[in-house]
């Protein structure tokens, strides 16, 4: 199934929870909303799902404007972050449940919770109940309960979120491929950019109820086109810059002149120009483009890489470097950092 | 090789501690075991030794086993009257978008902290003899009866189930509806199949608080019933009227039975059939209604609200009306007080037993629990039990236990303040106890450890670093226990002497000898005084201060 959202606005008071939301989800492709926490971006599948209804704007399904369906004949199936699963019924009463309602005579019914529940590994404990399972095991309960009915979108809210790192890895891949596998067109709501980069067929940043960007997950990594984005989705420096030259590509920050390509912007006009610390490098001696001298704070050791805080003219910039270069270096020392101009992005502020 | 030994601390208990547990169970024993055996022993003491002989005589006796039958079914017939009502309210209240809702979540609270059977004097007044109702309307129809019991006590026992629903229903995710609803589920099928169905054991708790509420309750029927008697009224008659102490404590085992059963399948049973939340967090959302429901719901949970309402606006009216039911002037003469020696003398000295109840339980429910749920000492899960026995326990039989046990030496203590207050506290002791322990569980126990580790001792610890923490939950079981010495009838009414009187018993005799308006005037004080305290603590503390239920 194909959805289209248009313009989808919901008010809570004052405040405007999604305001103007419009986005295309293809048949069979798995869409991450993202953003921090009060982007809107439950709110916005809550109106897929139609647990909460538009203020303004409109949900079509398949082209078909489903503003006034109820929830329970939009053919949608979810998976909450609390799960939700009943506690009064076993896993497999979970599982049949929407079947039962739906009137499945017993027989299929049986069919389909078994193939369910091979699908979802959950083999073994179908007579359990909720509170006798693992998180990670009532979250495939979760997912198989929705996909039961064979619905035609599957919407999942921060799904993962109660679970350890380790299982939430596992899980994540699990998710993808039985999605990929039945081709059930998904949306999916994260706080966790990895994790929406990672399952995504395209990643929507959210913020204050809009979209601020969407594409593929390594579009929106390499050229973010906002310095929200540039920040939420990895790590980003930030360098506040005025357009010296639009013609030569010079920017100046803080007195210090840089170079960058893709410049967008006319003379003296303020621009962002984000550098992912793995862009930035070590400087050796004598002169480079756009070198920055600093003052190593910090070493933080993540495994393959050491992430650097270099003081630059007061400002605190993150600089990977692989653990051989690391060798030597020395808190409170002086350290050069150099970048290429065309390993930057400039975005507009804001 | 070096072995890694896991030093673990073995359990100490230091002096300190152990001293107060050993006087946590000495107070226990004394005020709640030792009347409940001397019960016991009265209903089995015969001339030559132990007899079954009372029991025998109350079964075989029709006139008095039919009273245990009209009290069951009086008491099943309430109860499922109660929790139906109930459950309306709070499902109005916590899931639904009716207009109203504060003032129906207010009316549904308000007997809590009335006396027990104002409800009564207020239909005494709207349907009795002298009724506003039958006066106006020229009807031949009596309120006194079963019938009149039933209605009364749903009134009067709504607040204790609507809490406990309210609470079942607010803490049912929202997310579970809507699990249902995403997969097909129509409304009928989503309440019935979804948010009774975790809503049960809630109700089974509900149904059995208020099947013991019910069946001990001794306000209502002794005002309303008539000629309709029930165990509680019987053993007050065989007791004071009598002074039949065997048929007395015979029927008070008789009626403790079925309660302790109640109880015991409410504690353990429902207990361990309750829906721990699987989730972290329950949200509830409010769900709108089809507007045809919406106003049928308003109109019944708004009905019964304003009902409520106009029961407790009834009680001051009739204070200030000269002669209810043929004199309808205006007058104060009933605050005179001139129908009885007394005066006014009861209302100080209820609130001189709320006071000092007040404090004394306050002190208890904060020790116990500090023992119980912070130092844990051996026999801990016995004190713990000992002091959630008496919720069980129908002030009847505490009434009757008491004069059983401190009418002689070698603890004669009947006609004090002491031994009154002493009922009232050790009565209501589980409710307040529940809320301390639960007010220890929110402190993080490394507060604690941090004060230990700075080198505070166990005492200054409690005082120092506890306490503070605590103010909230004390005041508001000081309210809870202050409420309950100014409202409480069922065993005080035995444990009251010549020269102290107290305003809730003086409400039923002032009944009794017909000046229901001076009994609408103690009924007025004892709200005001209750109320004003309550909105007294809450302006000093703030919100801390919240009212315990039951």
């Amino acid at each position: 199934m194909r959805i289209s959202l248009r313009g989808l606005t919901k008010r809570f008071g004052a405040s405007r929870a999604v305001d103007g939301f419009t986005l295309e989800v293809a048949q069979g492709e798995l869409v991450t909303l993202v953003g921090g926490s009060g982007c809107g971006k439950t709110t916005a599948l809550r109106m897929i799902a139609g647990f909460e209804r538009p203020d303004a704007g409109e949900v079509a399904f398949d082209g078909r404007v489903v503003n006034d369906v109820p929830p329970r004949r939009r053919d949608v199936g979810i998976v909450f972050q609390s799960y939700a699963l009943f506690p009064t019924m076993t896993v497999a009463d979970n599982i049949a449940f929407g079947l039962r309602v739906a009137r499945w005579p017993a027989a299929r019914r049986r069919e389909r919770v078994a193939e369910m529940v091979a699908l979802t590994g959950l083999a073994g404990l179908e007579a359990r109940y909720a509170n006798q399972l693992s998180g990670g095991q009532q979250q495939r309960v979760a997912l198989a309960r929705a996909l039961a009915r064979q619905p035609g979108v599957l919407l999942l809210d921060e799904p993962l979120s109660a679970l350890d790192a380790k299982i939430r890895l596992r899980l994540r891949g699990e998710l993808r491929k039985i999605q990929q596998d039945l081709g059930i067109t998904t949306v999916y709501v994260t706080h966790d950019q990895e994790e929406a980069l990672s399952i995504a067929d395209r990643i929507a940043v959210m913020r204050d109820g809009r979209i601020e960007q969407v594409g593929r997950p390594e579009e929106v990594y390499t050229t973010p086109r906002t310095g929200f984005v540039a920040d939420f989705i990895g790590v980003s420096n930030l360098l506040d810059c005025r357009v010296v030259s639009a013609a030569d590509g010079t920017v100046a920050w803080d007195g210090v002149r840089l170079r960058v390509d893709g410049l967008g912007a006319g003379d003296g006009e303020g621009v962002l120009v984000a550098v992912r610390p793995e862009k930035l490098r070590l400087a050796g001696e004598g002169a480079a483009v756009n070198r920055l001298d600093g003052v190593l704070e910090v070493l933080t050791f993540l495994g393959a890489v050491v992430r650097l805080e270099v003081v630059v003219q007061g400002r605190s910039l993150w600089v990977d470097v692989p653990l051989a270069a690391a060798r030597g270096l020395e808190r409170r020392k002086p350290v050069a950092l150099a970048f290429a101009p065309g390993d930057c992005v400039v975005v507009r502020k804001g | 090789m070096t072995t890694v030994i896991a030093v673990r601390s073995r359990p100490r208990t230091d002096p300190g501690v152990a001293a107060l547990a050993a006087a946590a169970f000495l107070l226990l024993g004394v005020f709640v075991v030792w009347p409940v055996a001397r019960v016991l022993a009265t209903s089995l003491a015969g001339a030559d030794g132990p007899t079954l002989a009372h029991y025998a005589e109350f079964f075989s006796t029709w006139r008095l086993f039919r009273i245990l039958l009209q009290s069951l079914l009086v008491a099943a017939v309430s109860t499922v009257l109660t929790v139906l009502a109930a459950l309306v309210l709070a499902w109005a209240v916590t899931r639904t978008d009716i207009p109203g809702k504060r003032f129906i979540s207010l009316m549904s609270l308000l007997p809590l902290i009335s006396p027990p059977f104002l409800v009564s004097l207020a239909f005494i007044l709207l349907f009795g003899r002298n009724g506003l109702v039958m006066r106006t309307l020229g009807l031949d129809w009596s309120i006194y009866g079963a019938h009149g019991i039933v209605i009364t006590q749903v009134f009067t026992f709504l607040p204790q189930a609507y809490l406990l629903l309210a609470n079942v229903l607010a803490g049912i995710d929202a997310a579970q509806e809507e699990a249902a609803e995403s997969l097909g589920a129509g409304p009928l099928t989503t309440l019935t199949r979804v948010t009774l169905a975790l809503a049960r054991p809630g109700l089974a708790s509900a149904a059995l608080i208020v099947f013991i509420l019910c069946l001990t309750d001794f306000g209502n029927p002794i005002l309303i019933g008539g000629r309709f008697n029930v165990l509680a009224t019987e053993i007050y008659a065989q007791v004071i009227g009598m002074s039949n102490f065997a048929a007395g404590a015979t029927m008070s085992v008789v009626l403790l039975a079925p309660c302790l059963a109640a109880w015991a399948l409410n504690t353990w049973w429902v207990g361990a059939r309750s829906y721990a939340t699987v989730t972290a967090s329950a949200r509830t959302t409010v769900r709108p209604l089809a507007p045809a429901a919406r106003w049928a719901l308003f109109a019944v949970a708004g009905g019964i609200a304003l009902f409520v309402a106009l029961v407790y606006a009834l009680i001051p009216l009739g204070s200030v009306v000269r002669l209810w039911g043929s004199d309808w002037s205006l007058s104060l003469h009933h605050y005179a007080f001139q129908s009885a020696a007394e005066g006014a003398s009861p209302v100080w000295n209820s609130v001189r037993l709320a006071a000092a109840a007040g404090v004394a339980g306050t002190v208890l429910a904060l020790g116990l629990a500090y023992v119980i749920e912070r130092r844990r000492p051996p026999g801990a899960r016995a004190l713990e039990t000992l002091a959630l026995l008496p919720a069980a326990l129908p002030g009847m039989v505490v009434g009757v236990g008491y004069i059983l046990a401190f009418n002689v030496p070698p603890l004669a203590l009947t006609g004090t303040l002491a031994l009154v207050a002493a009922s009232v506290v050790f009565w209501k002791l589980p409710v307040a106890v529940l809320a301390a322990v639960n007010a220890f569980k929110q402190i993080d126990p490394s507060i604690e450890e941090a004060a230990v580790s700075l080198g505070a001792g166990g005492a200054r610890t409690f005082w120092r670093v506890l306490l503070p923490l605590l103010t909230g939950p004390a005041f508001s079981i000081f309210v809870y226990f202050f409420v309950n010495g100014m409202v409480t009838v069922s065993a005080v009414i035995f444990l009251v002497y010549p020269g102290f009187n107290l305003a809730s018993v003086a409400i039923l005799s002032q009944v009794e000898n017909g000046y229901p308006g001076v009994a609408c005037a103690l009924g007025t004080l004892i709200l005001a005084i209750v109320i004003g305290a309550v909105l007294l603590l809450r302006a000093l503390l703030g919100e801390r201060v919240a009212v315990l239920k039951l």
